[in-house]
């Protein structure tokens, strides 16, 4: 790593016209495009294993499994992969942070993240990148970091928020089918029944990402969220759900903005 | 198909519409500025035709007009126009803005598509009849927002009108083109093909607006489709909405402000 | 020659050219937080919005329903498949219940902005809902302004901007509504039941069928807006499509946001015509020149 030096008389950024005029603007002076990266390694299966959340009983009343008869089925999360992901996300952020406190740097404004798999499903990469600012005249506190730059950012700290920093959380959720889904299956059951497996299975993972969101984001707010879920079907379904959000604090009382004037723009 | 020419499933639907609910895919803003023009939803309205394609053979070595596959094309959208222009009616509409125009191909439909027309049933709230001089629902594929820019000119929707054109380009082009190879140099019998084909889509949607007494056709568009019928046969679909214009009376209209957003 | 001091030499160091936001920004740098976090999918400009006519985000609430469709349904036969048409109405409406419940369990006003995630295979039909729930803002000038009170929370699939906008007009969201109608192609080949292949003629027997199946997922979409107490549907989603498993077999699906007009009267917005200048992004690739696109 060759983390940005400063270099007096010279700044790079990697912002637009209008968000740098707004910053300027706003008396954020951009010092350098400052950048965090991860890679990791997915360590084989172990990593898909996960911890039962709840067993399902057996759909025909039997004990155990059996030479004919599959085992019962079961809810969990894969957890090991979810903090393998986490582990790489906060790494990387904390090298950002890093990166630009050592410019001297107040925040980071317009980051972006990228997130891959460089060579395989066993390899992980996390990268962050943004433009480290310093904000004349103030003092010491946190470094902030934020996905918005320019008019955006100015928006919000006139509605009395404040950045905080770019947040990430995840959650895979497993389901073994088992004898539960066979027995409840639409086989049996005729059409429109719902098939509790595979709700629980979505449900767990996006609640439990957001629930852990919210853990992290321990009473500041959250916005912004993008949500992206992906399922995996097979005897064992996995539904990951990853979630992307500017963490932001309130330090003003609520100052309701103007209502808003309605345009008809006269574009395609 | 009886005196209204819909299928009868149609009739519930609009029925339910008659008393008072409306069904409708204008989006919020749409909504607000066709009410703004003086307008207020009816209901969703369609128009669909599953219509056989006859072949044509043609003289592949000479760029030609492909009649039969016009007509086809044609007729099977005005099928579905006129469908959809009862369902309005039927309403007890003014006009059917927003109307969208789309062909589907199926998998076991072979030489067949079919031709839909969709678009949301307006009337006016002042109580006058705002249909068209053939006493006709207007129709028009302007958005809300183009409506109501449309009526603050002193302009008004009469129609919908099109015109199409299958159009066969010649084989034979491709050999001369290729024994050119190396240099560069117009094709002169591609260029002269389809010169005529836009000229003849053109020239039959003009017609149509002609008939309408039209002061004109505005948001008009040329779109080239090469459907199922390979790279050689292209279909020459020209679209755009007929207007006329509203009284004599002078229109101010209202000057524009300049913005540039910060919208990325 | 470079200024050793850097570019913004001058305005660093003069605290008085920083700007009115300028100067907030210096004072909320480790501040301290006083308001109660919340999670929302909403965008900070959509928050703000809200603010403006008395209403904060909660969080965000999500809710997931999965039904069965039983072996042999898709097989080819006539009519509707009406297992995939039952399947999708109860998962639409159980993963709308469960929406609902889960903003009435925190006392919230309504949820906007839900995504709606449908997806069909052979066996199942999974409806996946997620907004953020909305509640009468509570901090700052004089409580909320809200005019509407509903007996239970409404669901949108309407923007936050574009519910802010409606509800100026008047109009409000009451519940997200559904319909789906799933139908078998009518079995005989089109060169079979004409034996004319060079004749340009509609054939009637499709056309009914599709137009019966298109209506009848219209309306089911009424029957559940007149169900759940809505006079209008606005911005509706209506998607004809294949089904990738069963190529024979044509699918309607309309959903949206049934609205009323709660007020006395519909108020127009003051509009202004605007023209923007941005120009607009324009691409050019030179391998089109060698017909290679």
């Amino acid at each position: 790593m060759s983390p940005a030096t400063e270099r007096p008389g010279v700044f790079d950024s990697g912002l637009t016209t209008p968000d740098f005029a707004a910053c300027l603007s706003m008396g954020l002076e951009p010092l350098a495009l400052v950048q965090g990266f991860f890679c990791g390694q997915l360590a084989g299966w172990s990593t898909y294993q996960a911890a039962v959340v709840t067993n399902y009983p057996c759909g025909y009343g039997w004990g155990g499994g059996g030479n004919d008869h599959p085992p019962p089925g079961w809810l969990g999360v894969a957890t090991a992969l979810d903090e393998a992901w986490s582990t790489a996300f906060s790494t990387a952020h904390q090298r950002l942070v890093d990166e630009a406190r050592g410019l001297g740097a107040h925040g980071v404004v317009g980051a972006r993240v990228e997130m891959s798999h460089p060579t395989n499903d066993r390899s992980s990469e996390v990268h962050l990148y943004g433009t480290a600012v310093r904000l004349a005249g103030a003092g010491a506190g946190p470094l902030w970091t934020t996905r918005i730059a320019g008019h955006k950012l100015a928006k919000l700290v006139e509605a009395g928020y404040a950045p905080a920093s770019v947040l990430y959380s995840r959650c895979t959720a497993v389901m073994y089918e088992g004898c539960y889904m066979e027995h409840w299956g639409p086989n049996l059951v005729g059409a429109g029944s719902p098939l509790e497996p595979i709700q629980d299975v979505h449900h767990l993972a996006r609640s439990r990402a957001l629930q852990d969101a919210a853990r992290q984001a321990g009473g500041h707010s959250l916005y912004d969220v993008q949500l992206a879920a992906h399922e995996m079907e097979g005897r064992t379904t996995y539904v990951s759900c990853q979630i992307l959000g500017s963490l932001v604090r309130r330090v003003r009382p609520t100052m309701p903005i103007a209502a808003p004037v309605t345009t008809v723009g006269l574009d395609d | 198909m009886t005196t209204s020419d819909l299928p009868k499933d149609a009739g519930a639907r609009l029925q339910e519409l008659e008393h008072g609910m409306f069904t409708s895919d204008l989006s919020v803003n749409e909504f607000l500025l066709v009410k703004r023009a003086g307008f207020h939803p009816l209901g969703l309205v369609m128009g669909s035709s599953i219509y056989h394609i006859g072949l044509q053979k043609g003289n592949w070595g000479s760029s030609q007009e492909m009649t039969k596959l016009s007509e086809a094309m044609y007729n099977a959208r005005e099928l579905a126009m006129k469908r959809m222009e009862e369902e309005a009616d039927q309403l007890g509409a003014d006009g059917v803005v927003g109307v969208r125009l789309d062909v589907k191909f199926y998998e076991w439909g072979n030489d067949s598509a079919e031709f839909i027309a969709v678009g949301t049933a307006v009337k006016a709230e002042d109580g006058r009849s705002y249909r068209n001089n053939q006493g006709k629902p207007f129709t028009s594929d302007l958005s809300g927002q183009d409506f109501w820019t449309l009526t603050q000119t002193g302009y008004f929707p009469l129609a919908l009108v099109m015109g199409t054109c299958v159009y066969h380009i010649a084989h034979r082009g491709i050999g001369q083109a290729l024994g050119q190879m190396g240099r560069n140099g117009e094709l002169e019998n591609f260029t002269q093909a389809m010169y005529d084909a836009r000229e003849l889509a053109m020239k039959r949607m003009q017609d149509e607006a002609t008939g309408l007494a039209a002061a004109g056709v505005v948001g008009m568009r040329l779109e080239e489709k090469n459907h199922m019928w390979g790279e050689h046969t292209i279909e020459f679909l020209s679209l755009g909405t007929a207007v006329a214009r509203v009284g004599n009376a002078p229109v101010s209209i209202p000057q524009p402000t300049t913005i540039i957003s910060f919208d990325n | 020659m470079t200024d050793p001091a850097g570019p913004f030499a001058d305005r660093a160091h003069r605290e008085a050219d920083l700007g009115e936001v300028g100067r907030l920004l210096a004072e909320a740098h480790g501040a301290a937080d006083i308001g109660r976090g919340c999670t929302s999918n909403l965008s900070l400009d959509e928050v703000l919005l809200l603010h403006a006519v008395g209403l904060e985000p909660a969080t965000v609430v999500t809710a997931t329903a999965c039904t069965t469709i039983p072996p042999g349904s898709w097989t080819w036969s006539t009519g509707q498949v009406q297992a995939a048409d039952y399947a999708f109405s109860r998962a639409f409406l159980l993963a709308r219940n469960q929406m609902r419940a889960e903003a009435a369990q925190i006392g919230a006003m309504g949820v906007v902005a839900v995504d709606i995630e449908l997806q069909l295979s052979p066996h199942r039909y999974l409806v996946v809902m997620l907004g953020t729930a909305v509640r009468a803002a509570s901090d700052g000038h004089g409580g909320s302004h809200f005019p509407v009170r509903y007996p239970s929370p409404f669901l949108c699939d309407l923007s936050a901007r574009d519910f802010v906008v409606l509800s100026r007009s008047g109009w409000y969201p009451i519940d997200l509504v559904g319909g789906a109608s799933y139908v078998h192609a009518p079995r005989r080949g089109v060169g079979a039941a004409l034996g004319q292949v060079r004749q340009n003629v509609e054939l009637t027997n499709f056309t009914e069928t599709l137009y019966a199946a298109r209506e009848l997922a219209m309306q089911r979409i009424q029957e559940d807006i007149a169900e759940v107490g809505g006079t209008g549907l606005l911005d509706m989603r209506f998607v004809d499509e294949t089904v990738p498993f069963a190529g024979h077999v044509v699918a309607f699906r309309a959903y949206g946001t049934a609205v009323k007009l709660l007020a006395d009267t519909h108020t127009h917005p003051d509009l202004q015509l605007v023209v923007p200048l941005d120009d607009p992004v324009v691409g050019f690739e030179a391998t089109s020149l060698d017909g290679q696109r």
